[in-house]
Protein backbone atom coordinates (compact mmCIF):
# COMPACT_ATOMS: atom_id res chain seq x y z
CA UNK A 1 0.00 0.00 0.00
CA UNK A 2 1.44 3.52 -0.91
CA UNK A 3 1.88 5.74 1.56
CA UNK A 4 -0.14 9.32 1.12
CA UNK A 5 2.65 12.01 1.13
CA UNK A 6 2.92 15.42 0.41
CA UNK A 7 4.10 15.98 -3.51
CA UNK A 8 6.52 18.64 -2.23
CA UNK A 9 8.05 16.21 0.49
CA UNK A 10 8.42 13.63 -2.42
CA UNK A 11 9.76 15.18 -5.13
CA UNK A 12 9.06 19.01 -4.77
CA UNK A 13 6.19 19.35 -7.36
CA UNK A 14 2.88 20.79 -6.37
CA UNK A 15 2.20 23.40 -3.78
CA UNK A 16 5.45 24.23 -1.78
CA UNK A 17 5.16 23.07 2.28
CA UNK A 18 6.00 25.68 4.25
CA UNK A 19 6.80 23.46 6.80
CA UNK A 20 8.95 21.42 4.92
CA UNK A 21 10.75 24.53 3.14
CA UNK A 22 11.25 25.94 6.44
CA UNK A 23 13.38 22.90 7.48
CA UNK A 24 15.08 22.82 4.09
CA UNK A 25 16.77 26.46 4.67
CA UNK A 26 17.03 25.55 8.36
CA UNK A 27 19.28 22.46 7.23
CA UNK A 28 20.91 23.68 4.28
CA UNK A 29 23.80 25.14 6.27
CA UNK A 30 24.87 21.50 7.01
CA UNK A 31 24.73 20.04 3.41
CA UNK A 32 27.46 18.83 1.43
CA UNK A 33 30.20 21.02 -0.19
CA UNK A 34 31.57 19.69 -2.84
CA UNK A 35 35.39 19.02 -1.62
CA UNK A 36 38.24 16.79 -3.58
CA UNK A 37 38.93 13.54 -2.45
CA UNK A 38 42.66 13.39 -0.19
CA UNK A 39 44.16 11.25 -2.54
CA UNK A 40 47.54 11.54 0.07
CA UNK A 41 45.54 10.37 2.74
CA UNK A 42 45.73 6.73 0.56
CA UNK A 43 46.27 3.44 2.34
CA UNK A 44 48.64 4.24 4.52
CA UNK A 45 46.71 6.17 7.11
CA UNK A 46 43.53 5.05 7.30
CA UNK A 47 43.87 3.98 11.37
CA UNK A 48 45.37 7.23 12.50
CA UNK A 49 41.93 8.37 13.36
CA UNK A 50 40.49 5.09 15.31
CA UNK A 51 42.18 6.70 18.44
CA UNK A 52 41.28 10.32 19.79
CA UNK A 53 45.15 10.87 20.66
CA UNK A 54 44.12 13.78 22.93
CA UNK A 55 42.22 11.68 25.41
CA UNK A 56 45.61 9.54 25.39
CA UNK A 57 47.77 12.58 26.07
CA UNK A 58 45.48 13.96 28.70
CA UNK A 59 45.41 10.74 30.79
CA UNK A 60 48.95 10.41 30.22
CA UNK A 61 49.01 14.53 31.74
CA UNK A 62 47.38 14.17 34.60
CA UNK A 63 49.41 10.69 36.20
CA UNK A 64 51.39 11.66 39.02
CA UNK A 65 54.88 12.16 38.65
CA UNK A 66 56.25 8.55 39.79
CA UNK A 67 54.65 7.25 36.98
CA UNK A 68 56.39 9.55 34.22
CA UNK A 69 59.52 7.03 34.27
CA UNK A 70 57.61 4.36 33.24
CA UNK A 71 55.44 6.23 30.66
CA UNK A 72 58.55 7.45 29.13
CA UNK A 73 60.18 3.39 29.26
CA UNK A 74 56.58 1.98 28.05
CA UNK A 75 56.64 4.93 24.93
CA UNK A 76 60.60 4.18 23.97
CA UNK A 77 58.92 0.70 23.78
CA UNK A 78 56.25 1.48 21.36
CA UNK A 79 58.51 3.49 18.69
CA UNK A 80 60.09 2.21 15.91
CA UNK A 81 62.31 3.74 13.52
CA UNK A 82 60.15 3.36 10.25
CA UNK A 83 61.28 1.60 7.93
CA UNK A 84 63.65 -0.49 9.67
CA UNK A 85 63.96 -4.10 8.87
CA UNK A 86 62.07 -6.92 11.94
CA UNK A 87 64.15 -9.21 13.20
CA UNK A 88 63.40 -12.98 12.62
CA UNK A 89 64.80 -16.07 14.14
CA UNK A 90 64.50 -19.76 12.89
CA UNK A 91 63.37 -21.77 15.39
CA UNK A 92 63.04 -24.88 13.13
CA UNK A 93 64.31 -25.84 9.61
CA UNK A 94 65.38 -23.35 7.39
CA UNK A 95 63.12 -20.69 6.79
CA UNK A 96 64.07 -18.66 3.61
CA UNK A 97 63.62 -15.04 3.11
CA UNK A 98 62.79 -14.09 -0.51
CA UNK A 99 63.71 -17.29 -1.33
CA UNK A 100 67.41 -17.03 0.65
CA UNK A 101 67.16 -19.88 3.78
CA UNK A 102 68.56 -19.15 6.76
CA UNK A 103 69.47 -20.48 9.99
CA UNK A 104 69.96 -18.76 13.09
CA UNK A 105 69.12 -14.96 13.28
CA UNK A 106 68.40 -12.64 9.69
CA UNK A 107 66.42 -9.32 8.95
CA UNK A 108 62.67 -9.31 7.20
CA UNK A 109 62.87 -5.58 5.34
CA UNK A 110 59.77 -4.05 3.83
CA UNK A 111 58.38 -6.26 0.59
CA UNK A 112 60.08 -8.95 1.26
CA UNK A 113 58.70 -12.54 1.85
CA UNK A 114 59.31 -15.27 4.59
CA UNK A 115 58.15 -18.28 3.65
CA UNK A 116 58.74 -21.41 5.93
CA UNK A 117 58.05 -25.35 4.03
CA UNK A 118 56.53 -28.09 6.10
CA UNK A 119 59.59 -29.15 8.18
CA UNK A 120 60.07 -24.96 9.35
CA UNK A 121 59.26 -22.69 11.68
CA UNK A 122 60.08 -19.01 12.30
CA UNK A 123 59.72 -16.02 15.11
CA UNK A 124 59.01 -12.86 13.79
CA UNK A 125 59.70 -9.97 16.75
CA UNK A 126 57.18 -7.37 15.73
CA UNK A 127 59.48 -4.34 15.96
CA UNK A 128 59.59 -4.08 19.80
CA UNK A 129 56.02 -5.22 20.41
CA UNK A 130 55.39 -8.35 20.51
CA UNK A 131 55.93 -11.85 18.75
CA UNK A 132 54.69 -13.89 15.79
CA UNK A 133 55.54 -17.41 15.66
CA UNK A 134 55.46 -18.56 11.94
CA UNK A 135 54.06 -22.42 12.23
CA UNK A 136 55.56 -25.04 8.99
CA UNK A 137 53.56 -24.17 5.28
CA UNK A 138 53.45 -20.45 5.57
CA UNK A 139 54.10 -17.60 3.62
CA UNK A 140 53.59 -13.37 4.45
CA UNK A 141 55.25 -10.46 3.88
CA UNK A 142 56.29 -7.35 5.39
CA UNK A 143 54.18 -4.17 3.96
CA UNK A 144 55.24 -1.79 6.21
CA UNK A 145 56.87 -0.65 9.28
CA UNK A 146 56.35 2.63 10.62
CA UNK A 147 56.77 4.71 14.28
CA UNK A 148 53.38 3.41 15.73
CA UNK A 149 51.99 0.69 13.11
CA UNK A 150 52.99 -2.17 11.49
CA UNK A 151 51.16 -4.48 8.52
CA UNK A 152 52.30 -7.83 7.62
CA UNK A 153 50.48 -9.69 4.32
CA UNK A 154 49.40 -13.70 5.23
CA UNK A 155 49.15 -15.16 1.75
CA UNK A 156 48.47 -18.74 3.15
CA UNK A 157 49.62 -20.73 6.40
CA UNK A 158 49.46 -19.84 10.25
CA UNK A 159 50.73 -17.23 12.66
CA UNK A 160 50.48 -17.34 16.45
CA UNK A 161 51.04 -13.30 17.56
CA UNK A 162 51.19 -11.86 21.08
CA UNK A 163 51.22 -8.25 20.94
CA UNK A 164 51.55 -5.86 24.27
CA UNK A 165 50.56 -2.53 22.72
CA UNK A 166 48.03 0.15 21.68
CA UNK A 167 45.22 -1.67 19.61
CA UNK A 168 45.75 -1.21 15.99
CA UNK A 169 49.51 -1.13 16.27
CA UNK A 170 49.53 -4.01 13.98
CA UNK A 171 47.44 -5.00 11.19
CA UNK A 172 47.61 -8.61 9.06
CA UNK A 173 45.94 -9.10 5.11
CA UNK A 174 44.88 -12.05 4.62
CA UNK A 175 42.73 -12.48 1.15
CA UNK A 176 38.99 -11.85 1.92
CA UNK A 177 40.07 -10.17 5.74
CA UNK A 178 42.02 -8.35 7.88
CA UNK A 179 43.15 -8.90 11.34
CA UNK A 180 43.86 -5.60 13.82
CA UNK A 181 45.29 -6.48 16.68
CA UNK A 182 43.80 -4.77 20.01
CA UNK A 183 46.56 -5.56 22.22
CA UNK A 184 46.07 -9.38 22.54
CA UNK A 185 47.22 -12.84 21.55
CA UNK A 186 45.76 -14.40 18.20
CA UNK A 187 46.47 -17.40 16.04
CA UNK A 188 45.18 -16.78 12.41
CA UNK A 189 45.01 -19.11 9.76
CA UNK A 190 44.75 -18.37 5.76
CA UNK A 191 44.27 -20.71 2.87
CA UNK A 192 44.75 -19.64 -0.51
CA UNK A 193 41.37 -18.69 -2.00
CA UNK A 194 40.19 -16.77 1.05
CA UNK A 195 39.10 -19.35 3.74
CA UNK A 196 40.89 -18.37 6.98
CA UNK A 197 39.56 -18.27 10.60
CA UNK A 198 41.26 -16.65 13.65
CA UNK A 199 40.94 -17.44 17.35
CA UNK A 200 41.65 -15.04 19.74
CA UNK A 201 43.80 -16.49 23.13
CA UNK A 202 44.20 -12.81 25.06
CA UNK A 203 42.28 -9.64 24.56
CA UNK A 204 40.28 -8.99 21.22
CA UNK A 205 41.26 -8.50 17.67
CA UNK A 206 39.04 -6.43 15.19
CA UNK A 207 37.94 -8.62 12.13
CA UNK A 208 37.19 -6.74 8.91
CA UNK A 209 36.69 -6.00 5.10
CA UNK A 210 35.00 -3.55 3.59
CA UNK A 211 32.08 -3.89 4.40
CA UNK A 212 32.08 -5.76 7.24
CA UNK A 213 33.77 -5.67 10.47
CA UNK A 214 33.60 -8.05 13.78
CA UNK A 215 35.07 -7.96 17.45
CA UNK A 216 36.13 -11.21 18.52
CA UNK A 217 37.45 -11.12 22.44
CA UNK A 218 39.59 -13.76 24.23
CA UNK A 219 38.21 -17.77 23.72
CA UNK A 220 36.11 -16.57 20.50
CA UNK A 221 37.07 -17.05 16.84
CA UNK A 222 35.58 -16.56 13.56
CA UNK A 223 35.73 -17.52 10.08
CA UNK A 224 36.59 -15.18 6.98
CA UNK A 225 35.44 -16.39 3.66
CA UNK A 226 35.74 -15.09 0.00
CA UNK A 227 33.51 -12.72 -1.50
CA UNK A 228 32.14 -12.20 1.88
CA UNK A 229 34.76 -11.45 5.01
CA UNK A 230 34.69 -11.91 8.72
CA UNK A 231 31.55 -13.95 9.36
CA UNK A 232 30.00 -14.16 13.15
CA UNK A 233 32.14 -14.60 15.88
CA UNK A 234 31.50 -17.28 18.46
CA UNK A 235 33.15 -18.87 21.47
CA UNK A 236 35.53 -21.78 21.02
CA UNK A 237 33.25 -23.78 23.19
CA UNK A 238 30.33 -23.29 21.93
CA UNK A 239 28.58 -26.44 20.97
CA UNK A 240 29.51 -28.60 17.71
CA UNK A 241 25.60 -27.36 16.53
CA UNK A 242 25.82 -24.19 16.89
CA UNK A 243 29.38 -23.38 15.10
CA UNK A 244 27.32 -25.34 12.15
CA UNK A 245 24.54 -23.03 11.98
CA UNK A 246 26.85 -20.28 12.17
CA UNK A 247 28.99 -21.65 9.19
CA UNK A 248 25.57 -22.20 7.78
CA UNK A 249 24.41 -18.32 7.77
CA UNK A 250 27.71 -17.06 7.27
CA UNK A 251 27.87 -19.05 3.85
CA UNK A 252 25.00 -18.25 2.40
CA UNK A 253 24.34 -13.97 2.50
CA UNK A 254 21.93 -14.21 -0.38
CA UNK A 255 19.84 -16.88 0.23
CA UNK A 256 17.28 -16.29 2.33
CA UNK A 257 15.78 -19.57 3.03
CA UNK A 258 19.26 -20.80 4.58
CA UNK A 259 19.80 -18.23 6.55
CA UNK A 260 16.21 -18.57 8.35
CA UNK A 261 16.73 -22.35 8.76
CA UNK A 262 20.34 -21.55 10.29
CA UNK A 263 18.92 -19.02 12.76
CA UNK A 264 16.14 -21.36 14.10
CA UNK A 265 19.14 -23.68 14.58
CA UNK A 266 21.12 -20.81 15.82
CA UNK A 267 18.77 -19.90 18.41
CA UNK A 268 17.62 -23.60 19.64
CA UNK A 269 21.04 -24.77 20.56
CA UNK A 270 22.66 -21.33 22.20
CA UNK A 271 23.84 -21.28 25.43
CA UNK A 272 23.93 -18.12 27.80
CA UNK A 273 27.48 -17.69 26.88
CA UNK A 274 26.37 -17.46 23.46
CA UNK A 275 24.32 -13.84 23.87
CA UNK A 276 27.49 -12.40 22.82
CA UNK A 277 27.32 -14.20 19.14
CA UNK A 278 23.31 -13.69 19.50
CA UNK A 279 24.32 -9.69 19.46
CA UNK A 280 26.17 -10.18 16.21
CA UNK A 281 23.76 -12.22 14.43
CA UNK A 282 21.07 -9.51 15.12
CA UNK A 283 22.62 -7.11 13.47
CA UNK A 284 22.97 -9.26 10.25
CA UNK A 285 19.49 -10.63 10.24
CA UNK A 286 16.65 -9.12 7.98
CA UNK A 287 14.52 -7.15 10.07
CA UNK A 288 11.55 -9.55 9.92
CA UNK A 289 14.04 -11.85 11.74
CA UNK A 290 14.99 -9.57 14.27
CA UNK A 291 12.37 -10.38 16.89
CA UNK A 292 13.19 -13.56 17.18
CA UNK A 293 16.58 -13.32 17.50
CA UNK A 294 16.24 -10.32 20.35
CA UNK A 295 13.63 -12.46 22.10
CA UNK A 296 16.29 -15.53 22.37
CA UNK A 297 18.78 -13.30 23.56
CA UNK A 298 16.92 -11.29 26.31
CA UNK A 299 16.40 -14.46 27.35
CA UNK A 300 19.68 -14.83 28.13
CA UNK A 301 20.53 -11.82 28.73
CA UNK A 302 17.53 -9.18 29.96
CA UNK A 303 17.27 -5.90 28.01
CA UNK A 304 18.55 -2.89 30.11
CA UNK A 305 16.46 -0.91 32.38
CA UNK A 306 15.29 2.26 30.77
CA UNK A 307 15.20 1.00 27.26
CA UNK A 308 12.78 -1.21 25.89
CA UNK A 309 12.17 -4.06 22.88
CA UNK A 310 11.01 -1.34 20.14
CA UNK A 311 14.21 0.28 20.71
CA UNK A 312 16.42 -2.41 20.03
CA UNK A 313 14.00 -3.54 17.46
CA UNK A 314 13.96 0.29 15.81
CA UNK A 315 18.28 -0.16 15.57
CA UNK A 316 18.34 3.28 18.41
CA UNK A 317 22.02 3.66 18.66
CA UNK A 318 21.79 4.26 23.04
CA UNK A 319 19.71 1.03 23.16
CA UNK A 320 22.33 -1.07 21.25
CA UNK A 321 25.45 0.32 23.22
CA UNK A 322 23.20 -0.23 26.64
CA UNK A 323 22.71 -3.90 25.35
CA UNK A 324 26.28 -4.32 24.07
CA UNK A 325 27.54 -3.37 27.81
CA UNK A 326 24.83 -5.50 29.46
CA UNK A 327 25.94 -8.62 27.26
CA UNK A 328 29.81 -7.51 28.11
CA UNK A 329 29.11 -7.69 31.57
CA UNK A 330 26.93 -10.76 31.96
CA UNK A 331 29.44 -12.59 30.08
CA UNK A 332 32.54 -10.98 31.68
CA UNK A 333 33.90 -9.65 28.79
CA UNK A 334 36.92 -7.27 29.67
CA UNK A 335 37.24 -3.63 28.09
CA UNK A 336 38.94 -3.60 24.39
CA UNK A 337 40.52 -0.85 25.57
CA UNK A 338 42.40 -2.46 28.77
CA UNK A 339 44.82 -3.85 26.34
CA UNK A 340 47.70 -2.56 28.90
CA UNK A 341 46.30 -4.78 32.10
CA UNK A 342 46.95 -8.13 29.81
CA UNK A 343 50.60 -8.15 29.69
CA UNK A 344 50.86 -11.12 31.62
CA UNK A 345 49.00 -13.02 28.90
CA UNK A 346 50.84 -12.31 26.29
CA UNK A 347 54.57 -11.67 27.81
CA UNK A 348 54.36 -14.11 30.53
CA UNK A 349 55.67 -16.87 28.81
CA UNK B 1 12.79 16.08 -15.64
CA UNK B 2 15.12 17.77 -12.45
CA UNK B 3 18.68 19.21 -13.78
CA UNK B 4 19.52 16.47 -11.17
CA UNK B 5 17.61 13.58 -12.70
CA UNK B 6 19.36 14.73 -16.25
CA UNK B 7 23.12 14.69 -14.62
CA UNK B 8 22.11 11.43 -13.35
CA UNK B 9 20.86 10.08 -16.60
CA UNK B 10 23.67 11.33 -18.46
CA UNK B 11 26.07 9.80 -16.23
CA UNK B 12 28.36 6.90 -17.12
CA UNK B 13 27.19 3.87 -15.89
CA UNK B 14 28.30 2.90 -12.30
CA UNK B 15 29.27 -0.73 -13.41
CA UNK B 16 31.89 0.73 -15.96
CA UNK B 17 33.15 3.23 -13.86
CA UNK B 18 33.64 0.79 -10.75
CA UNK B 19 35.58 -1.92 -13.18
CA UNK B 20 37.52 1.21 -14.24
CA UNK B 21 38.19 2.06 -10.51
CA UNK B 22 39.10 -1.34 -10.03
CA UNK B 23 41.86 -1.00 -12.29
CA UNK B 24 43.43 1.58 -11.19
CA UNK B 25 41.59 4.57 -13.03
CA UNK B 26 41.31 7.19 -10.83
CA UNK B 27 39.49 9.85 -12.60
CA UNK B 28 36.50 7.22 -12.55
CA UNK B 29 37.11 6.66 -8.90
CA UNK B 30 36.63 10.21 -8.61
CA UNK B 31 32.94 10.36 -10.41
CA UNK B 32 32.23 7.82 -8.19
CA UNK B 33 33.02 10.15 -5.20
CA UNK B 34 31.27 12.95 -6.69
CA UNK B 35 28.10 11.01 -7.78
CA UNK B 36 27.91 9.52 -4.48
CA UNK B 37 29.81 11.63 -1.72
CA UNK B 38 26.35 13.96 -0.78
CA UNK B 39 24.47 11.05 -0.53
CA UNK B 40 27.00 9.11 1.91
CA UNK B 41 27.59 12.86 3.67
CA UNK B 42 23.80 12.37 4.41
CA UNK B 43 24.07 9.01 5.78
CA UNK B 44 26.98 10.17 8.11
CA UNK B 45 25.02 13.25 9.14
CA UNK B 46 21.68 11.49 10.66
CA UNK B 47 24.37 8.94 12.54
CA UNK B 48 27.30 11.80 14.22
CA UNK B 49 28.42 15.39 14.67
CA UNK B 50 28.25 17.30 12.04
CA UNK B 51 32.07 18.68 13.11
CA UNK B 52 33.06 14.80 12.15
CA UNK B 53 31.53 14.08 9.02
CA UNK B 54 34.16 15.76 6.31
CA UNK B 55 37.06 13.24 8.23
CA UNK B 56 34.28 10.40 7.98
CA UNK B 57 33.54 10.92 3.89
CA UNK B 58 37.10 10.88 3.36
CA UNK B 59 37.67 7.74 5.27
CA UNK B 60 34.71 5.58 3.50
CA UNK B 61 36.26 6.53 0.09
CA UNK B 62 39.58 5.68 0.71
CA UNK B 63 38.77 2.85 2.70
CA UNK B 64 35.92 1.68 0.25
CA UNK B 65 38.70 2.59 -2.98
CA UNK B 66 41.03 -0.21 -1.24
CA UNK B 67 38.44 -2.48 -0.76
CA UNK B 68 36.72 -2.47 -3.98
CA UNK B 69 37.67 -5.64 -5.10
CA UNK B 70 35.27 -6.71 -2.50
CA UNK B 71 32.33 -5.80 -4.10
CA UNK B 72 30.67 -8.59 -5.60
CA UNK B 73 28.04 -6.74 -7.72
CA UNK B 74 29.62 -3.86 -9.52
CA UNK B 75 26.02 -2.33 -10.53
CA UNK B 76 25.24 -1.87 -6.83
CA UNK B 77 28.26 0.73 -5.66
CA UNK B 78 25.74 2.87 -3.47
CA UNK B 79 24.22 0.27 -1.47
CA UNK B 80 27.77 -0.95 -0.47
CA UNK B 81 29.00 2.16 -0.02
CA UNK B 82 26.77 3.34 2.26
CA UNK B 83 26.87 0.20 4.16
CA UNK B 84 30.67 0.97 4.76
CA UNK B 85 29.63 4.14 5.54
CA UNK B 86 27.18 3.27 8.15
CA UNK B 87 29.82 0.81 9.50
CA UNK B 88 32.35 3.70 9.85
CA UNK B 89 29.88 5.77 11.59
CA UNK B 90 28.80 3.52 14.24
CA UNK B 91 32.69 2.40 14.72
CA UNK B 92 32.90 6.01 14.86
CA UNK B 93 30.18 6.29 17.76
CA UNK B 94 31.28 3.32 19.47
CA UNK B 95 35.04 4.33 19.73
CA UNK B 96 33.66 8.32 20.66
CA UNK B 97 31.01 7.64 22.51
CA UNK B 98 29.67 11.00 21.60
CA UNK B 99 29.00 12.66 24.59
CA UNK B 100 24.92 12.74 24.55
CA UNK B 101 22.57 10.49 22.72
CA UNK B 102 20.76 12.63 20.12
CA UNK B 103 17.55 12.75 22.30
CA UNK B 104 19.76 14.43 25.16
CA UNK B 105 21.05 16.54 23.16
CA UNK B 106 18.08 17.68 21.61
CA UNK B 107 16.53 18.39 25.39
CA UNK B 108 19.67 20.23 26.43
CA UNK B 109 18.93 23.00 24.04
CA UNK B 110 16.93 25.74 26.13
CA UNK B 111 14.13 26.19 24.55
CA UNK B 112 14.82 30.19 25.01
CA UNK B 113 17.85 28.97 23.25
CA UNK B 114 16.15 26.98 20.13
CA UNK B 115 15.54 30.95 18.63
CA UNK B 116 18.26 31.30 17.09
CA UNK B 117 18.76 29.54 13.09
CA UNK B 118 22.72 27.56 14.52
CA UNK B 119 20.83 26.40 17.44
CA UNK B 120 17.46 25.79 15.84
CA UNK B 121 18.98 23.72 12.78
CA UNK B 122 21.18 21.58 16.26
CA UNK B 123 17.60 20.58 17.70
CA UNK B 124 16.40 19.81 14.24
CA UNK B 125 19.36 17.64 13.89
CA UNK B 126 19.15 16.08 16.55
CA UNK B 127 15.34 15.02 16.69
CA UNK B 128 16.52 13.67 12.83
CA UNK B 129 19.33 11.63 14.73
CA UNK B 130 16.88 10.13 17.49
CA UNK B 131 14.19 9.02 14.48
CA UNK B 132 14.61 5.44 13.74
CA UNK B 133 17.06 4.07 11.29
CA UNK B 134 15.42 3.93 8.49
CA UNK B 135 13.72 7.09 8.85
CA UNK B 136 16.52 9.60 10.05
CA UNK B 137 18.53 8.59 6.93
CA UNK B 138 15.96 9.18 4.58
CA UNK B 139 14.89 12.29 5.49
CA UNK B 140 18.47 13.38 6.25
CA UNK B 141 18.93 12.73 2.77
CA UNK B 142 15.80 15.01 1.95
CA UNK B 143 15.62 18.03 4.18
CA UNK B 144 19.38 18.32 4.71
CA UNK B 145 21.38 17.26 1.17
CA UNK B 146 17.90 18.51 -0.97
CA UNK B 147 17.69 15.28 -2.74
CA UNK B 148 14.24 14.48 -4.11
CA UNK B 149 12.23 10.68 -3.28
CA UNK B 150 13.14 10.02 -6.64
CA UNK B 151 17.45 10.91 -6.26
CA UNK B 152 17.33 9.00 -3.23
CA UNK B 153 15.90 5.49 -4.46
CA UNK B 154 17.54 6.31 -7.01
CA UNK B 155 21.09 6.21 -5.03
CA UNK B 156 20.49 4.25 -2.04
CA UNK B 157 18.80 1.48 -4.27
CA UNK B 158 15.67 1.67 -2.24
CA UNK B 159 12.38 1.39 -4.09
CA UNK B 160 9.85 4.35 -4.96
CA UNK B 161 7.52 3.23 -2.28
CA UNK B 162 10.12 2.27 0.69
CA UNK B 163 11.73 6.10 0.56
CA UNK B 164 8.13 7.00 0.10
CA UNK B 165 7.31 5.46 3.33
CA UNK B 166 10.33 6.72 5.23
CA UNK B 167 9.96 10.64 4.00
CA UNK B 168 6.24 10.11 5.23
CA UNK B 169 6.58 8.67 8.49
CA UNK B 170 9.61 10.28 9.53
CA UNK B 171 8.52 13.77 8.75
CA UNK B 172 5.38 12.63 10.96
CA UNK B 173 7.79 11.57 14.11
CA UNK B 174 9.89 14.55 12.89
CA UNK B 175 7.22 16.84 13.68
CA UNK B 176 6.35 15.08 16.95
CA UNK B 177 9.76 15.41 18.17
CA UNK B 178 10.00 18.97 17.51
CA UNK B 179 6.59 19.42 19.05
CA UNK B 180 4.61 20.86 16.00
CA UNK B 181 2.01 17.57 15.64
CA UNK B 182 0.76 16.97 12.23
CA UNK B 183 -0.05 19.98 9.91
CA UNK B 184 -4.00 20.95 9.53
CA UNK B 185 -4.15 19.46 5.87
CA UNK B 186 -1.63 16.88 3.70
CA UNK B 187 -2.44 16.50 0.16
CA UNK B 188 -2.20 12.95 -0.74
CA UNK B 189 -0.62 11.52 -4.18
Amino acid sequence: MTEAIHPYLWDKSGAVDADVERLESLMSGLRYHPQPLAWERGIAQPKSRRFRVWRWTAVVAAAAMVLVAAALSIQSRFTWRPGEPWRVSALAGNPSIDKQAFSGAARLPIGQVLETDSQSRARLHVASLGIIDVEPGTRLRLVATTAKRHGLALDYGTISAHMWAPPFSLSIETESAAVFDLGCAFTLHAERGGYGTVHVTSGWIEFESADRRVLVPQGAEAVTRAGIGPGTPYFSDATPEFKLAIAQFDSHPDDAGARAAAVDRILSTARMRDAFTLLNLFHEVTPDARPQVLDRMAALVPIPSGFTRDDLLAMRQPALAAYWGAVHAALHLDNPKSWIMRWKDVLGD
Amino acid sequence: MSSADASFAAATDDRELVRAARDGDRAAYGRLYERYAPMVHGVLLSRIAPEHVDDLLQDVFLKAMTQLRSLRDDDHFGGWIVAIARNRAADHYRRTREDATPQEQLEAVPSAERSSASAEAAVVLAALQSLPEAYRETLTLRLVEGMTGPEIAALTGLTHDSVRVNLHRGMKQLRERLGQGEPAKESHD
